[in-house]
């Protein structure tokens, strides 16, 4: 089922753009990587919107919570007034959800193609569409890319530097600056978490193919790219960090209403003032 | 608390990564490889080399003795020259064993990347394929190298080698013709499709595999062309040439008995799934392993199934190694199954004996 929805019609499509970039595989990865992620941009935008809402509402829940301690069903309420709510914290994780499996498939469909092994190759070659044009023409994929071997790591280093530097750049971007009066320990568990993952990918790809690597850098940057063009905000601070300037501090939201976040920022400035 | 729920989060996510890098580290990459004598059964797969009594399936020996991680994995067909067992590793090294013991002669680790193939010798040579392009010519009783003939891409195929010349297949879908002395190229055609399978020769014709769907026939002399049979899928496996005729099989799960001098095809049979291996024959019967874990016995002159032995009960889901026969039984050897060698009658495909590396 999983092979047959995401990683065949991912791997067709892999080799397809192999053959149509003069069989360049690192082209085809970056090609397919934007195209995967520019399909999932409305699901990627919603998440991050609702993430950066979320972040922006964390002072004023936390005055809430602390205004409303013994009386639970009041705090419900005044919750949901300012649009904090499981329909709202499940709007913003079911985006991510569903474009998870994506990127995984894509990851699964990148080692698929490269088929480096014997048995690899077999699982290729039933994984390929009948109608594949030309397609004993294109095995095995050139693996060879500047100094690179896309079916090993890379022996200089180079590209698990960028993953890690991407992954640190995207977290640092995508996570909203700790607000005044919002919760220090999540801000700090999220930085922590942040850092961890960096680790986690770098090591990865000291690991594994550098193919993955590529793939990688390019879909945090993209990511990158895409949260700059979510509002004027978000570009500041994306253009802030990759200036690695000083941060704007994302304005506290208003009371009233759950659209608070989207507040013109004189008037979230002076809510957080209160 | 604050601190402790930081640590827990990535040691988690440390954790994950640690895992996923585990499980991509080693897993299986190819399916066994098997060679015989009369005696014993040579049998590659993973970290070690095993050697099998074929009476009764139980070991004699295994190389190395304690696994170890720097001198596997081994997957290739081992092959036995003079006294000696050649044995090609995914570490990149060739180790020349004692067959009757284990024992290492020597080894070559003049590779650059893996040797998924197994060697061929002739003379007082050992051909040595490798994944970097090479084919190295190394002393048969030294394994120092003579000489190193460079393709355009890698090699996956053992090559053959029949008196003075080496013959080559290419995953850049070439056919190389070597002078075995000299390593100097006699000539070399397109095949128009990666060859992975190892060529056969009868007289003066050469029989090639490609995986553009089609088995060619050359001039051995010369690399000319002089028919082909186009299949219906990948032609892997070898060739296996007979005095009265040519079988092979697809990955489109085909079966083929073509006129080794015209390339006129006497039948075709279909089993049940991908045929991947070079088939086997004794007498009358050609034992046939597919992909979906069956062995099926045809008879030779018209492909007819006279018996079928699935494997599946031990969870053989694919049999991709080539089979060995060894006198009136066939050596089968799964890919992941309960055991890993079964003895099957050739004459109905019961099961005479199994080999399990973990039995003491």
């Amino acid at each position: 089922m999983w092979n047959s929805l995401i990683i065949y019609p991912f791997t067709n499509a892999l080799l397809l753009l192999y053959s149509l970039v003069g069989q360049n595989f690192t082209w085809a990865i970056i090609i397919f990587t934007i195209l995967i992620r520019l399909l999932t941009v409305p699901l990627t935008i919603s998440s991050q919107r609702n993430q950066a809402r979320m972040a922006e509402m964390q002072p004023k829940l936390k005055e809430l919570q602390e205004k409303y301690k013994d009386q639970p069903e009041k705090l419900n309420a005044e919750m949901a007034a300012l649009g904090y709510g499981p329909g709202q914290m499940l709007g913003g994780c079911l985006p991510m959800l569903i474009q998870f499996p994506l990127l995984i498939g894509l990851y699964q469909s990148i080692t698929y193609a490269m088929a480096v092994t014997p048995l690899s190759l077999l699982d290729l070659y039933h994984a390929i569409y009948p109608f594949f044009p030309n397609f004993a023409g294109l095995v095995p994929v050139n693996n060879h890319f500047l100094w690179l071997n896309l079916a090993l790591p890379d022996p200089i280093y180079v590209l698990p530097v960028l993953v890690a530097a991407t992954t640190w750049l995207q977290q640092a971007v995508m996570t909203p600056a700790a607000q005044p009066g919002g919760d220090a320990k999540s801000a700090q568990m999220t930085k922590s978490m942040g850092m961890s993952m960096t680790i986690m990918f770098a090591f990865m790809s000291l690991q594994f193919a550098s193919g993955l690597s590529i793939y990688f850098v390019v879909s945090n940057l993209i990511g990158l790219v895409q949260y700059g063009f979510i509002d004027s905000k978000s570009r500041a601070r994306t253009l802030a960090m990759l200036r690695l300037g000083p941060q704007p501090v994302a304005p506290a939201p208003a009371l009233k209403s759950g659209k608070a976040g989207r507040k013109s920022g004189k008037s979230a400035r002076a809510g957080a003032k209160k | 608390m604050k601190i402790k729920i930081h640590r827990r989060g990535t040691v988690a996510l440390l954790a994950t990564a640690l895992v996923l890098a585990a499980c991509g580290a080693a897993p299986v990459q190819n399916w066994p490889g098997i060679a015989a004598s009369d005696t014993t059964a040579y049998v590659a797969f993973g970290t070690n080399i095993y050697a099998v009594n074929t009476a009764d399936g139980v070991k004699r020996w295994q190389f190395p003795v304690e696994s170890d991680s720097k001198v596997g994995p081994f997957y290739a067909d081992p092959l036995l020259a003079g006294d000696l067992l050649i044995v090609t590793s995914f570490n990149k090294s060739a180790y020349a064993l004692d067959p009757a013991t284990g024992a290492q002669k020597w080894v070559f680790a003049g590779s650059t990347d893996r040797l998924i193939a197994g060697a061929a010798a002739s003379g007082n040579q050992v051909f040595i394929a490798s994944a970097d392009s090479n084919l190295y010519a190394v002393d048969l009783a030294t394994g120092s190298k003579n000489w190193t003939f460079t393709a355009k891409g890698g090699l996956w195929a053992a090559p053959l080698a029949t008196g003075d010349t080496v013959y080559v297949p290419s995953m850049d879908h070439h056919l190389y013709a070597l002078d075995s002395v000299s390593g100097s190229q006699k000539w070399a055609v397109e095949l128009n499709g990666a060859s992975a399978g190892t060529p056969a020769i009868t007289g003066g014709t050469l029989f090639v595999g490609s995986l553009n769907d089609t088995l060619y026939a050359l001039d051995s002399a010369t690399g000319r062309e002089l028919w082909k049979v186009t299949a219906a899928g990948w032609v892997w496996g070898a060739p296996l040439v007979t005095d009265t005729a040519l079988y092979f099989g697809d990955l489109h799960g085909k079966v083929y008995s073509v006129d080794p001098a015209t390339g006129k095809v006497n039948w075709t049979s279909q089993p049940d799934a991908a045929v991947r291996s070079t088939l086997a024959v004794q007498g009358d019967t050609l034992i046939v392993p597919t992909n979906s874990g069956s062995v099926f016995g045809l008879s030779t002159a018209d492909g007819a199934v006279r018996w079928q032995k699935s494997l599946d009960d031990d969870n053989a889901d694919r049999l991709l190694a080539s089979p060995v026969v060894v006198g009136d039984r066939v050596l089968i050897a799964p890919l992941s199954a309960k055991y890993l060698v079964y003895a099957l009658n050739i004459g109905d495909g019961a099961v005479q004996w199994f080999f399990d590396p973990k039995a003491k």
